[in-house]
């Protein structure tokens, strides 16, 4: 327990040492254009990490989500082209489609019980493809008016984007700490088996899960045009990584059961701190991936110390 | 037993192959059929070949190694940037071919290295290796774009390093005869008793542990294989396409994860064989270079649909097949 308190502080800090260093470097960092830019930077990467860390803290790897965002954006970029007006319905054909393909994700894994990182990488492919092929000119830059001014609604020059952002996360945090369905998350994510066995219906937390990080995945693919003002098959290739970087910085555990809404968030903000710090601090943009991937390497491997530490500890217990 | 099931992978695959084969060849048979198709596909399964290879050990020892192709492409471009800084047109017959094997051996010693680097972190350190290799991926990647200065490529390579991808000995390209080589040994190496521990960790790195194996040691050398047969690819990918560049091949990792669990490992370890990978190698470039053929707008993304439904079915019918041995075996017991 205490070791997880560690983790989020971990990742809080260093967030929190990287916008001194940045702030020291550059004192721009800390103008009001350039937070809101960061605000609007996060939320579409932010709910991506969501969405994949619940299914990590469920035991799982979800790789379809980048998929299941292209097919939401392009549909729902199609529909506007089409000549439909209302946001509304905009949204709730993302929505659809990231619920379906999210259920189909989970029946793959609860009732044929292909490994997730298999299933996933399955529907990738699949979900990705399918909709490229057929839907003709997967890009397009029609978008409806309302849907344009929609996106530009702000409150104080916060983009509304930011606060689909935020209902997420404390959306997520209330269902993970308050429902029995996200007790049931973290339970499975501990020992599928044992849940099974204190009678957990194991099928419907993970019908939940996918079916929520489908719903996710699809929304901030929505909100990903209404950032850009267009939709693309390109936009999300290669997004998987970085997400899960994210989530994982944020210190959840890979093999489940374990992680923090907040800490997530954390992870998220760190990845693009770290981008928008380094342009401002006029570092060549290639050093970016080193920079992360010695971070993230450095985390990982402060963290595997410590549970080895804690493990010897436990065996000399029981030694005793 | 398990004899019986490795011969049970590789009759799915011997029969999914058939009729991948019969349904093309039904299809299209003047454009399939041709001696120009195979050739074709035999100079495009090396590199994805030598790279799914390269994932096979990792995921025998119940891991995962993300990072070959950031290895391939960061490897890749160190060793264009050094050819094209210390060669240029006026250079003499002796000085290109010094290089050219001097480049090789950098490729390999680099590889040896990158590969190292994930066999420490993963053996001795103890970090899981999904999230090591994501580190050393972004880690590698990063080190490709800074020494090319973005993405851009690099290239015009002496003719002698361009034999290597495109020669050809006995009608054979090169590139397929280096795959077979490279898959022989390997296949020979699974048999040695530095292979079967491989197996062995993969399914139960605790019993392992106490029944004598060193654990840290099969760990660094498996990882260290995967990162030589990159620099390899490396190397292949260099001399085929006469340039490098840091994303070079970034479609091959999701795939070749994929023709290894096709091929019959499974995804926990410690199971999987190097002739069901090389079934399902050709299977899935069969499939890819057949839709290409016919050659309909999309085609290849029909080739990305079937190659997902594919991976999904075979598990479904591995599940099925395992469950159904289960039940029969409790139902003998009783």
């Amino acid at each position: 327990m205490k070791k997880i308190k560690l983790k989020d502080n971990f990742i809080f800090l260093v967030v929190i040492l990287l916008t001194i260093v940045i702030y020291i470097v550059n004192p721009v960092f800390f103008t009001l254009g350039n937070l809101l830019d960061i605000l609007r930077a996060i939320s579409v990467p932010g709910i991506f990490a969501i969405g994949a860390f619940l299914v990590i803290i469920s035991g799982g790897v979800d790789l379809s989500f980048g998929a299941i965002a292209t097919a939401a954006s392009i549909l729902c970029g199609k529909y506007m082209e089409s000549g439909g007006q209302s946001v509304i319905v905009t949204f709730l054909i993302g929505a659809a489609i990231g619920i379906s393909f999210g259920a189909l994700n989970a029946v793959l894994v609860g009732k044929l019980k292909i490994p997730t990182i298999i299933a996933t990488l399955g529907t990738f492919s699949i979900y990705r493809s399918a909709i490229i092929l057929f839907v003709p000119n997967s890009t397009g830059y029609g978008l409806s008016e309302n849907f344009i001014n929609f996106s530009k609604i702000n409150f104080y020059g916060i983009p509304v984007q930011t606060f689909f952002y935020i209902a997420v996360c404390i959306i997520t945090w209330a269902i993970l700490k308050y429902t029995l369905i996200g007790r049931g998350i973290y339970a499975i994510g501990g020992s599928i088996e044992s849940s099974s066995r204190i009678g957990l219906n194991t099928f419907r937390v993970q019908l939940f899960i996918y079916c929520y990080a489908g719903f996710l995945a699809a929304l901030a693919g929505v909100l990903h045009i209404s950032i850009t003002q267009i939709y693309s098959a390109r936009s999300f290739i290669g997004v998987e990584f970085a997400v899960i970087t994210a989530v994982i910085l944020g210190g959840a555990s890979i093999v489940g059961g374990k992680g923090t809404v907040l800490a997530t968030v954390f992870g998220s903000l760190f990845v693009i701190v770290v981008n928008n710090g380094l342009i401002l601090m006029k570092v060549n943009p290639y050093w970016y991936n080193i920079f992360l991937g010695i971070l993230i390497l450095a985390s990982v491997m402060v963290d595997a110390n410590q549970k080895r530490i804690i493990e010897q500890r436990v065996i000399k217990v029981n030694v005793e | 037993m398990s004899k019986f099931k490795l011969n049970g992978t590789v009759i799915n695959l011997a029969i999914i192959f058939a009729v991948v084969f019969a349904t093309f060849s039904i299809i299209a048979p003047n454009e399939f059929l041709s001696i120009k198709n195979f050739q074709s596909i035999a100079y495009k399964i090396p590199e994805f070949g030598l790279l799914t290879l390269a994932m096979l050990l990792p995921m025998i020892a119940g891991g995962i190694n993300l990072s070959t192709i950031a290895s391939t492409g960061m490897i890749g471009v160190i060793c264009s940037k050094i050819l094209t800084t210390f060669l240029s047109q006026d250079s003499s017959e002796n000085t290109v071919l010094i290089w050219v094997i001097a480049i090789v051996i950098i490729a390999i010693a680099i590889s040896f290295f990158s590969g190292l680097f994930n066999g420490i972190i993963i053996g001795v350190i103890g970090v899981s290796p999904i999230l090591a290799t994501l580190g050393t991926l972004t880690l590698y990647n990063g080190v490709a774009l800074k020494t090319a200065g973005g993405v851009g490529s690099i290239t015009g390579f002496p003719e002698k390093l361009l034999w290597i991808g495109n020669g050809e000995v006995f009608k054979i390209p090169i590139p397929i005869i280096i795959f077979l080589i490279v898959a022989v040994i390997i296949f020979f190496v699974t048999k040695t008793s530095f292979g079967i521990q491989i197996y062995l960790v993969g399914s139960n790195p605790v019993a392992s542990r106490f029944s004598g194996v060193n654990n840290q040691s099969i760990l660094i050398k498996s990882y260290t294989i995967s990162g030589l047969l990159c620099g390899i690819v490396a190397i292949i990918m260099m001399a085929r396409y006469n340039s490098a560049k840091a994303d070079y091949g970034s479609s091959y990792l999701l795939q070749s994860i994929l023709a290894v669990i096709m091929g019959g490992t499974s995804i926990s370890g410690g199971s999987g064989t190097v002739l069901g990978t090389v079934i399902a190698i050709i299977i899935l470039q069969m499939i890819s270079s057949g839709f290409n053929l016919i050659g309909f707008a999309g085609s290849a993304y029909v080739a990305d649909i079937v190659w997902g439904a594919l991976l999904i079915i075979i598990i479904m019918i591995n599940y099925l097949i395992n469950n159904g041995r289960l039940s029969s075996i409790k139902r003998s017991l009783k």
